[in-house]
């Protein structure tokens, strides 16, 4: 099992540094359940490298983009990282005490639960926009829309990545090719704020246990939730890590108590018919994959920041869009292309009317509300 | 600002044509295709199409055991294939050249369906024929089911005896072996063990129609898996006793000749008679089942005791059964422990046999009464029963 575990680590390692890798992919070639959850855990830790660096979102990412960004371009990248680490590793500590709770409200499926909590976090997002609601509200349906279309009426293998990577990834890339086109030196020494990680990461472990319970209810709609509760940067790349990690942990939860799939992960579980472990052995396997993604990450930050910092950051960035728009064509084509370029649009258009990037949420949240 | 508001207006309105291009091309790099399948499962809020090769999943509720054809973008995913978008969805009069034939007999039992090829292939909706029909059904296999689209043939059931597959037979119940729920029925030529249901019975003598399924092993063994395949035709009509044959049900007054362990030796027929319990030279009046080997009584009652019979000792003849009745004038008991008895009533006499193996003493002086058959002895008339019972001494 160890052994195993130790593979599904190395395996997370991979698709969490691999921009637009999911860890879905490779769940899809099976494993025993230590290999698949050590992967799908460790990848929570890890993803925050390309989504920072390189503006490489995924679903439970895509909202960290632009804070994280900006502190890459204050030369606070290793704190991002670090915070992310940290409070991943929160988020699985604090959701040990939450399981007795999820048992009870596991079962209680409902969609339409998910579906009235997404309308309240639409209404909360237009009210509380500082800018003009008008163009918020323009921003939400043109998202909207946009989801609507790839979601039920286009036939694409990875549609999350063209619609996120376009909503979040690209507009950050373009416009750091237009302001700094050099990534500054980082630093590398960094305090714990355990006043404003710990509060944060509980939030975002509760958050993350809600979306894991209604399907209707994303990560991503989580981290939207967590805006509301902070305009700190820190604070809300906190709740979002620890958003990341809290449903990806609890889906497993959630998957060993009803047989649910609410990740890849436990999709792949469920298709090899893989034993159910002990509510025990995952809570160890938990802690156990946490340490060792935490020291995993920490082990690579600095060289992964010295080849960064070694490139021509100019040159990165528009190597990494290549590289996206490449990835959105392989994936699904032109069609996929297509989707990514309407997307980064979307994206832009919300960048330029200076609303909050989280009114792209609408590609999410409108297609649930309709359907 | 002016020239600013103006850009996003054309970039939002850029966007918004975009994804109206999206809507309407739909991913034309996976243009619409056609998925002809048998749904193979059908949920309130989904159904399963499967094509022998793959399974297509529809969000809507279709009926099992029917061809459609599904017109639209299809997924692959790692669960299967998945509708996605617009598509159009209805049932289809192909039959596609993947569907499997399967030839049997239809069957069903606590709630699941089958055709019996003798192997059990069990169905997943019900065939809508009668339960042992020989059917040719033309379907799908899913997972461990066959899913029926079309009966393309539905015969009665057989009356022939193959192993493994039911028949339909017709029979009389000769009796029970082993438990009450097991019957021996007799079809006209053969002996048929029949298990029913447990705590199920059928009567004796009673004609049957049974479906059930048949296995063939030193004997025919039938299994019934409901009373509801088991019609009770009635009791055939009686034949006079010496007349009948196997299954056949008997009436007549016999006189009871001997009693055996075996049955009772009756002057009605050759076939020892069972089931009812008499005396010799009782008379009885007899209904009985011819189980091949004897018969059986349904209904035997004693029409008229022995005591009522006349005395028969001055009608001698060799040969006959009688009962005699006098005194005994002497006794003689030979070395061997053989005896003779003379028992005299009138100007009549007979020498009544006294095997040592009878058991029974008689003195001289006495009336003895006995029923049994005339013979000789060293020319001279005598008489022998069959056992120590048919010998009454003293107080007759």
């Amino acid at each position: 099992m160890l052994r195993e575990m130790l593979i599904g680590i190395i395996l997370g390692t991979f698709t969490g540094l691999t921009p637009g890798i999911h860890v879905n992919t490779l769940a899809k070639m099976g494993g025993s359940f230590a290999l698949l959850f050590a992967m799908g855990l460790t990848h929570t830790f890890l993803d925050v490298f390309p989504s920072t660096f390189l503006g490489v979102p995924d679903e439970g990412t895509a909202l960290s983009i632009l804070p994280a960004h900006r502190l890459v371009l204050a030369g606070k990248g290793v704190e991002v990282i670090r915070i992310a680490l940290i409070s991943s590793f929160l988020s699985v500590v604090f959701a040990i005490p939450l399981l007795p709770l999820y048992h009870l409200l596991a079962p209680m499926y409902s969609p339409t639960l998910g579906k009235i909590g997404v309308m309240f976090l639409l209404f909360f997002l237009i009210l509380t926009e500082k800018g003009n609601r008008l163009k918020a509200i323009l921003v939400i349906l043109l998202s909207g829309a946009l989801g609507w279309v790839v979601l039920f009426h286009a036939s694409l293998k990875e549609p999350f990545y063209h619609v996120f990577t376009g909503l979040f990834g690209i507009p950050v890339l373009l416009a750091s090719l237009r302001s700094n086109p050099t990534l500054p030196e980082q630093e590398t020494e960094w305090n714990v704020n355990w006043n404003l990680l710990v509060p944060f990461s509980m939030v975002g472990t509760v958050l993350g246990m809600v979306s894991s319970l209604l399907p209707a209810f994303t990560a991503s709609m989580g981290a939207t939730i967590a805006t509301l509760f902070s305009r700190d940067e820190r604070g809300f790349l906190a709740a979002v890590y620890s958003i990341n990690t809290s449903n990806f942990l609890f889906g497993i939860v959630n998957f060993c108590l009803t047989g649910r799939t609410r990740n890849g992960i436990a999709v792949a579980l469920n298709n090899i018919g893989t034993t159910v472990p002990s509510q025990g052995v995952v809570i160890l396997s938990a802690l156990l994959v946490a340490s060792l993604a935490v020291f995993v990450g920490e082990a690579i930050t600095k060289p992964y920041l010295k080849i960064l910092t070694t490139l021509n950051y100019r040159a990165m960035n528009v190597a990494v869009i290549a590289f996206l728009f490449s990835l959105s064509l392989y994936f699904d084509g032109l069609y996929g292309l297509w989707v990514l370029l309407t997307a980064s649009l979307i994206g832009y258009l919300a960048q330029e009317l200076r609303v909050r990037r989280t009114n792209c949420m609408g590609v999410l949240m409108i297609p649930l509300l309709i359907r | 600002m002016v020239e600013d508001r103006k850009l996003y207006m054309a970039l939002a309105l850029v966007a918004l044509l975009s994804t109206a291009g999206l809507m309407i091309s739909g991913g034309s790099e996976n243009p619409s295709k056609s998925f002809i399948g048998v749904c193979v499962r059908a949920e309130k809020s989904y159904s399963i199409l499967f094509n022998s090769t793959h399974t297509l999943l529809v969000p809507k509720p279709l009926e099992v055991g029917v061809v459609y054809t599904v017109t639209g973008q299809i997924k692959r995913t790692e669960n299967g294939l998945r509708i996605s978008g617009r598509y159009s969805i209805s049932p289809s009069p192909l039959r596609p050249a993947w569907l499997e034939e399967v030839d049997g007999a239809y069957w069903f039992r606590e709630g699941k369906y089958y055709v019996l090829t003798p192997d059990w292939v069990e169905l997943g909706k019900p065939l809508g024929v009668q339960k042992g029909s020989l059917v040719k059904v033309l379907g799908v296999k899913y997972g461990s089911k066959f899913y029926p689209v079309d009966v393309l043939r539905a015969e009665s059931p057989s009356r022939t005896l193959r192993n493994g597959m039911p028949a339909l037979i017709t029979g009389t119940v000769l009796g029970t072996f082993g438990a009450n729920n097991r019957v021996v029925l007799w079809n006209g030529s053969e002996k048929l063990y029949v298990y029913l249901p447990h705590g199920q019975r059928l009567e004796r003598g009673l004609r049957v129609e049974i479906l059930g399924r048949v296995r063939v092993t030193s004997r025919v063994n039938v299994y019934v898996d409901d009373i509801g395949d088991v019609r009770k035709l009635g009791y055939p009509r009686a034949v006079p006793i010496n007349q009948t044959s196997t299954g056949a049900i008997g009436e007549g007054r016999c006189l009871v000749l001997r009693v055996m362990k075996s049955g009772l030796v009756v002057n009605c027929t050759k076939l020892k008679l069972r089931g009812v319990w008499a005396r010799t030279g009782d008379v009885l009046d007899v209904r009985a089942l011819n189980t091949g080997s004897s018969l059986v009584c349904l209904e035997c009652n004693v029409a008229l005791p022995r005591e009522a019979l006349p005395n028969g000792i001055c009608n001698f003849h060799e040969g006959d059964f009688s009962k005699i009745s006098g005194r005994v004038e002497w006794v003689k008991r030979y070395g061997n422990g053989f005896g003779l008895a003379n028992v005299t009533s009138g100007n009549c006499w007979v020498l009544l046999k006294l095997p040592k193996s009878l058991g029974v003493e008689v003195k001289a002086g006495t009336v003895v009464t006995a029923y049994g058959v005339f013979t000789t002895y060293r020319g001279m008339p005598a008489f022998q029963v069959s056992s120590g019972d048919d010998i009454c001494s003293g107080k007759c």
